[in-house]
């Protein structure tokens, strides 16, 4: 398949709420966690290196689709 | 904020993607990074989980698929669910068909990626999908990273596989609160859902 170029705007959190309808209060309270969040990791991040599947890493086997 | 009536939430969306993957706890890692994947590239994962029950839920999920422009379908767990009685899982198949009908009826309106996770598999599974070339990403989170970077180019601001890896990663210590207060033990919940699509996208407009 060919990629996709993406034009649209790039989504903001409070457009994402809207289209989720998630409500005002609850989304300005997830956008302010993230933006402590992303403070706190000044952009560090860790790569996961497990050659493990994700889907083996879990434990339960609930399926409900 | 405007509140928003469904009808209206359902309008065609240029930055959504819908996403038709197992609501199976053993996918719980690739479903987030799925998740983390397409905030990073600016655009919105919806999925049936956002839907409730009952009569017109099909309605729904027609509905909801067709105001996505993209669409992502991931079919590796077709297997057998053995929670007697032990069954196929139908409902990404089924989820798959309908989007290869709407784009084949309305091939401007949208793009669908079939991805798996193991090579040849689907050539098996689905054949009347041969010649089509699905996304593999092994069932790691890293795949689902480095995959959806094979399917979406964004010119303007393209992420790297490591600046989703940094959304995951931001996710994590946050998830326990967001299932806490949704009530839910997995993400596969709506308010969950929600909930974690709108932090992440707030956390990708800090990369």
């Amino acid at each position: 398949m060919t990629a996709q170029h993406i034009t649209s705007p790039f989504a903001t959190p409070e457009r994402s709420a809207d289209v989720l309808g998630v409500s005002k209060t609850r989304a300005t309270k997830l956008i302010r966690w993230a933006r402590s969040s992303a403070s706190r990791s000044q952009g560090i991040s860790t790569v996961d290196t497990s050659r493990k599947s994700d889907n083996e890493k879990n434990v339960s086997k609930k399926s409900v689709k | 904020m405007k509140k928003t009536s469904p009808k209206n939430r359902l309008s065609k969306t240029e930055d959504s993607v819908f996403l038709n993957i197992p609501y199976d706890s053993l996918f719980v890692r690739p479903f987030l990074a799925y998740i983390c994947g397409i905030c990073a590239y600016g655009l919105i994962p919806r999925a049936t989980l956002e839907i409730p029950g009952g009569a017109r839920r099909l309605d729904r999920i027609v509905a909801l698929i067709e105001s996505c422009r993209y669409s992502i379908h991931d079919m590796s767990r077709v297997e057998l669910d053995m929670t007697p009685p032990a069954t196929p899982r139908f409902n990404m198949p089924f989820e798959l068909g309908l989007s290869v009908l709407h784009a084949m009826k309305n091939p401007t309106e949208q793009t669908w990626f079939l991805f798996e996770s193991k090579n040849w598999r689907i050539q098996k599974s689905l054949s009347d999908l041969n010649g089509t070339d699905p996304y593999i990403h092994n069932g790691t989170v890293e795949g689902v990273f480095r995959e959806l970077a094979k399917a979406f180019i964004r010119e303007d601001r393209q992420p790297s596989v490591r600046q989703m890896q940094g959304l995951f990663d931001g996710l994590s210590p946050v998830l326990p609160r967001i299932l806490t207060d949704a009530a839910a033990s997995d993400p596969f919940n709506a308010r969950a859902f929600k909930d974690i699509v709108v932090f992440t996208t707030a956390l990708a407009q800090t990369i």
